[in-house]
């Protein structure tokens, strides 16, 4: 095995968990679709092995990469699976694992997909909006719109709950 | 769960590590894309390419040139086919390369400025975006920033390396004496040794107008 092999290999044995669960927030619970956008990230991600900057890290490209994967799957008209609904369902309709997400992953699918990256990135990932905006391929200004509207979806959708209205944001730029 | 912000990042949390399977299937899927991408490389921009300089690198009657074999080989009868040996060259040089021997039943094929492609005799696929099965020589992708990996061998008086990562072809890289990065991809029909693979590589001149791909 070369060493581009193992230092690949490593980093998904390091990295794929990370990725498959942020995956599943960014499609909104659907584990079959994360998995699909996760095993396409990895095979981009190591075409592009030789080419990624040790200082920019793997991660953080690969990150890039799977926003831009999913921005590609919501493009196949034959591919979409989600809908919108006047309405939040009571729980979420794939999520087979970690049910108890079910109302947030719910929830996240009455976001559009790039209010949704926005808001993972910026509050799960905690990515400055700078970061945020150079993964998702737009303005920081349109990033901060992009999360606030989100987190006041989010909050709405999960039933105006006043300890939910404890979101802080990080601090950082 | 206090918060949005809690519930978040709980939902983030990762769950079990991946596998050392499921590690190596990404590797494999990987690596078959790669293999995929080198065989294709060129299905846009080269052959763009070649359309736009063909002219330039075409040889004479337009595609191919065969190649004048001084030693076509014998097999006996129901043994093992051997390596296909290589033979002095005595056709028409292309213009992007020159070789000195091809292998024995093989022809050139077809050149362009990006990418010269040997074959079996009356090999038919003709494309010249189309690498399999064919004794491919090129200059490394300038894409290619990391020192290719595989078998130290010595072409000539240069060091190079044999990779054999992936089933289709030996990929052969080396550095000639004018600078000049080589990439040279060896189907496993020819059932070549790395030796017979650096022997040949010997045997491959870069000249110039000669241009590294993408990719």
């Amino acid at each position: 095995m070369s060493r581009r092999d193992d230092d690949f290999r490593g980093f998904v044995l390091g990295s794929r968990a990370r990725l498959l669960r942020t995956a599943t927030l960014l499609t909104a619970g659907d584990a079959h679709l994360a998995e699909d956008l996760v095993q396409l990230t990895l095979t981009r991600v190591y075409l592009a092995w030789p080419r990624i900057r040790p200082e920019a890290g793997p991660e953080a490209y690969a990150r890039r990469v799977l926003v831009n994967a999913l921005t590609d799957e919501r493009r196949r008209p034959f591919r979409r699976r989600e809908t919108s609904h006047a309405e939040v369902p009571d729980t979420s309709p794939h999520a087979p694992e970690g049910l108890e997400f079910g109302p947030l992953h719910a929830a996240l699918a009455g976001l559009p997909p790039g209010m949704r990256a926005a808001v993972v990135l910026r509050h799960v990932h905690e990515l400055s909006v700078a970061e945020t905006a150079d993964a998702l391929g737009c303005s920081e200004g349109n990033v901060k719109s992009q999360t606030s509207r989100g987190l006041d979806q989010l909050r709405a959708s999960l039933g105006g709950d006043p300890a939910l209205s404890n979101t802080s944001p990080r601090s950082t730029p | 769960m206090s918060d949005l912000q809690t519930l978040l990042t709980k939902a983030a949390r990762p769950g079990p590590a991946a596998s050392a399977a499921t590690a190596d299937a990404d590797l494999h899927r990987g690596r078959r894309a790669r293999t995929r991408r080198r065989l294709r490389r060129g299905a846009s921009g080269l052959t763009a390419a070649a359309l736009v300089t063909a002219g330039a690198f075409a040889l004479p009657d337009g595609h191919s040139a065969p190649a004048k074999v001084a030693h076509p080989v014998s097999r006996p009868h129901g043994t093992v086919p051997a390596a296909i040996k290589l033979v002095a060259y005595t056709g028409t040089q292309p213009a992007g390369y020159t070789v000195d021997s091809v292998p024995a039943g093989w022809e050139i094929q077809g050149v362009n400025n990006y990418v010269l492609l040997i074959a079996p005799n009356g090999f038919a696929d003709t494309r010249l975006d189309s690498f399999e099965g064919k004794l491919t020589v090129m200059l490394q992708s300038v894409d290619q920033t990391e020192l290719p990996e595989g078998t130290p061998v010595m072409v000539g008086s240069a060091h190079g390396v044999i990779s054999h990562a992936d089933a289709t072809a030996a990929q052969l890289f080396f550095t000639d004496a004018a600078g000049h990065k080589l990439d040279i991809q060896v189907p496993p029909a020819l059932r070549w040794s790395d030796a017979q693979i650096a022997r040949f590589g010997t045997a491959v001149h870069v000249n110039p107008g000669a241009t590294a791909g993408r990719g």
